[in-house]
């Protein structure tokens, strides 16, 4: 078992094993990822030492290399999710030592800094899985302070303004550890 | 994208509105030119500040609206290693219907599946017993249906992030 710090890509329209990228500054799990369609970025994570982490760091999509710093998240966590519209990029919830966080916090993807508040989730939560289009965040599921097993909650956010998470209806099942995928910075201009 | 054109016209003496629907550019190089005097004829051009203002003010001025965009949400936890794979509109709130099935039960799955505007792409993960998985599989955002197989990650691991271009999917970091 090894904490890793490889980056591996795809060409999305074409089947086929995933090749050599890259790497983070170091390896990481349970992080969070987001991108614009010339940005990716990785949000925090753990480390081999077993310590949360609030680094931000970035690669340009369309040459491999490494990943660069970009900045750092307002809390250091791990198991959160990550979104974006085609500017902006989201890291929700997670967990911090002793529990979960409810903190939604938010970045400029095209230029570099730390990460400002958003807003909160409903409850304290982490394994939650996102996902968005140019207008709509999407978070869902998770371990939520209440519901520690897994919940069927998708709360939603409105990425071009800021404020707290509203109710947008259920999953099919409660789960967590689960994967977010919509079509949104990659496909539309904001 | 249809406009509904709100019109002037006199009819025996009294001002009418009247409201005509075109199919137009919102924003162009030239004057608005409708190609046919009736609804859903083609109105090229630019609106000026007086039409523009008739439209607001009846309440048709186009907006761009919250696109129709579909979320996946694949796999997970639920009691054991699930293959079920939900979908929703993000445009309206409301509960998430059943998608189709990832081809084996995963959880600790890539946190964000990559996506172009066409496929959604999930990597790694761990089963049932917790072993970690190389497989990558997709789907089709347009189609209800089961994940097909992509290809391999370079070894298997779980807990990676992904994310994407319109061209390119990437899978960082993780636990092999």
């Amino acid at each position: 078992m090894a904490y890793v710090d490889t980056i591996q890509f795809i060409t999305m329209a074409s089947a086929g094993n995933a090749t050599d990228f890259g790497n983070l500054s170091a390896g990481r799990l349970r992080t969070a990822g987001f991108s614009s369609t010339t940005r990716g970025i990785i949000s925090g994570g753990m480390n081999s030492d077993a310590d949360n982490q609030n680094i931000l760091e970035y690669v340009t999509m369309s040459s491999a290399g490494n990943a660069t710093d970009f900045g750092d998240l307002t809390v250091a966590r791990r198991s959160m999710a990550g979104l974006s519209s085609a500017t902006r990029g989201i890291t929700a919830g997670g967990q911090i030592p002793g529990g979960r966080s409810n903190v939604i916090d938010y970045v400029t993807i095209a230029s570099t800094g730390n990460a400002s508040d958003f807003g909160n989730l409903t409850a304290d939560a982490a394994n939650v899985a996102a996902c968005a289009n140019t207008i709509t965040g999407l978070i869902s599921g998770g371990n939520f302070d209440g519901n520690p097993s897994r919940a069927d909650v998708i709360q939603s956010i409105t990425i071009a303004s800021t404020g707290n998470t509203t109710d947008f209806g259920d999953l099919t099942v409660a789960k967590r550890h689960h994967g977010g995928a919509s079509p949104a910075a990659a496909s539309v201009q904001g | 994208m249809v406009v509904h054109l709100l019109q002037q016209r006199q009819c025996k003496g009294n001002l009418i509105m009247t409201t005509k629907h075109f199919t137009a550019n919102v924003i162009s190089a030239t004057k608005v030119v409708p190609a046919g005097k009736f609804e859903n004829s083609k109105a090229s051009g630019v609106w000026d500040l007086s039409e523009q203002f008739d439209l607001v003010k009846g309440g048709n001025w186009p907006n761009i609206g919250n696109p129709a965009t579909r979320a996946l949400f694949a796999g997970g936890y639920g009691g054991g290693a699930t293959d079920t794979v939900d979908t929703l509109l993000l445009a309206s709130a409301g509960n998430a219907t059943d998608f189709g099935n990832l081809t084996s039960g995963r959880y600790y799955l890539s946190s964000g599946g990559a996506a172009s505007s066409t496929r959604a792409v999930y990597a790694g993960g761990a089963n049932n017993d917790g072993d970690r998985q190389n497989i990558i599989e997709y789907f089709t955002f347009a189609s209800t249906g089961n994940g097909t197989d992509f290809g391999d990650i370079a070894s298997t691991a779980q807990s990676m992030a992904g994310c994407s271009s319109s061209t390119r999917g990437i899978f960082a970091g993780g636990e092999t």
